[in-house]
């Protein structure tokens, strides 16, 4: 069971906690510049007239544009989406579909230039500090629903994947659900929800991750990140208690199977392994690493004070997003007191959202003083 | 508790029919940042700093009103303000300054 904490997770914590995460989102043009490209290239791979035609590619994306958990890197590195290219590769072998699918790219004399032969994908590298990375796949005959084989030129043969049944399981989870078949595609939610907890629950762990490695070696990948974030959530409201929930139960995980590894895989590919990555150096990085953010996150619950609240978020996940956040909390309480603001008797003023407790009306006021 | 990220304070409001109520920040004590301006919005006398939550000319504050929703509601306010002040060194309260009269952009 979770442990409690003597400190319930707060609206306005809450608030501070997601334009943290939304201060780290892409910018609306960065944005807008990743879905043009997206478009174009995945236009080009789908014209009737080229020689994958036959192939009846079907495009998608996989990572975080996809997921909605996107986060500026730190180092000022470049920001880059990936989009599958799955075809019918039928006969054709692992080689043989790569190959097809850089040929294609390298047709287009905008694109020739810019490419670069990957592991598993074909980067198009674009001038303003963006990439895309084009992933081919066929659909694995020997796997269920949405599974795919994606060429990987080391091993020089297939290795299994489930970037759409992955970003599929990761929207239900974000909606506390759990995925009873791998056939079936879900409802849709009765209203899109602004804010995603889950999603900003990764955002914030990817983010503690960066200002925590800046960039290094040893810093744990964003899909071990993400996959843990989907399994251990419990629909907690607050990206606070959700990311303390998380952090907690993969503790308990890591402890439970200590010495060997934690396994983490795709859950709807279990033959895809993401915890092969680790090496002894970054699964004892990435250990340490969950139990120290464990602390400061509950440390940070049981902080009094803005200005204590505003030092732990400088220190946790930067100085820019921690002022913005801090702003924006000024932003609202100038907002309410215009409006008019409430308060309740025990925990005062309803600064973010007008809650429940806060009955009473606050009169109209000019501070004055020197 | 001014709101429910602020610091819990102990205060003391001083009250009698025909002056006007007063508010002093026992614990923890106000403080200045650490750059040291002066906190905004604070009556200064007898070596103590009180929170300055109304502007008289405006008759914001009068005897038949209830202290619960205008004195003691301001000081929340106030404290919240001074809160965000210690923190970023912008007072986002609003308010008139001593002497000159002039509205502070709110």
């Amino acid at each position: 069971m979770a442990t409690l904490v003597a400190r319930s997770s707060s609206v306005e914590l809450d608030f501070l906690l997601e334009q943290v995460a939304r201060s780290l989102e892409l910018t609306a043009s960065q944005y807008e510049n990743a879905a043009g490209k997206y478009l174009a290239v995945g236009g080009w791979l789908s014209q009737p007239d080229s020689r994958l035609a036959a192939l009846r590619p079907f495009i998608y994306p996989q990572g975080s544009m996809a997921l909605r958990t996107t986060v500026r890197p730190i180092l000022a590195l470049e920001y880059d989406l990936d989009l599958v290219c799955q075809m019918d590769g039928g006969g054709l072998s692992a080689m043989e579909l790569y190959d097809l699918l850089y040929e294609r790219l390298a047709a287009n004399e905008t694109y020739r230039s810019r490419l670069e032969k990957k592991n598993r994908c074909v980067r198009l590298q674009y001038a303003n500090d963006f990439h895309l990375d084009i992933i081919p796949g066929t659909p694995d005959p020997g796997r269920p629903s949405r599974c795919i084989l994606v060429p990987d030129r080391e091993l020089q043969n297939w290795t299994p994947s489930n970037p759409l049944g992955f970003v599929t399981w990761f929207h239900l989870r974000a909606r506390g659900e759990i995925v009873v078949t791998r056939a079936m595609v879900p409802l849709p939610p009765q209203t899109i929800l602004e804010k995603i907890t889950l999603a900003v629950a990764v955002q914030l762990i990817k983010r503690r991750r960066d200002v925590k490695f800046n960039g290094g070696d040893l810093a744990p990948r964003s899909i071990i990140l993400t996959t843990l974030s989907g399994r251990f959530y419990r629909g907690e409201a607050t990206a606070a208690e959700a990311v303390l929930n998380i952090l907690e139960e993969t503790e308990r995980a890591i402890a439970a199977v200590a010495p060997r590894r934690l396994e983490i895989t795709n859950p709807t590919n279990p033959d895809e392994r993401f915890s092969d990555w680790f090496t002894d150096g970054s699964y004892s990085a990435f250990a340490s690493f969950i139990r120290s953010f464990r602390r400061e996150m509950a440390e940070l619950m049981e902080a009094n004070g803005l200005p204590e609240l505003q030092r732990r978020l400088e220190e946790m996940f930067g100085a820019t997003p921690a002022s913005a956040a801090v702003r924006a909390f000024a932003q609202e309480f100038k907002k309410k007191r215009a409006d008019g603001l409430r308060f309740g008797a025990t925990s005062g003023l309803a600064v973010v959202k007008n809650r429940s407790d806060a009955h009473y009306p606050v009169s109209r006021n000019t501070f004055f003083g020197d | 508790m001014p709101n429910p990220l602020a610091r819990v304070y102990r205060v003391r409001l001083e009250y009698e029919l025909g002056t006007s109520p007063k508010v002093w920040v026992e614990d923890p004590p106000l403080e200045p940042r650490s750059s040291g301006e002066p906190i905004p919005h604070a009556y200064r006398e007898e070596g103590t700093v009180r929170p300055c939550l109304y502007y008289p000319p405006n008759r914001e504050w009068r005897p038949d009103m209830w202290l619960a929703t205008t004195v003691m509601a301001w000081l929340l306010v106030w404290l919240t303000a001074y809160e965000l002040w210690l923190a970023t060194g912008i007072w986002s309260g609003g308010g008139v300054d001593h002497g000159s009269g002039t509205k502070d952009a709110a």
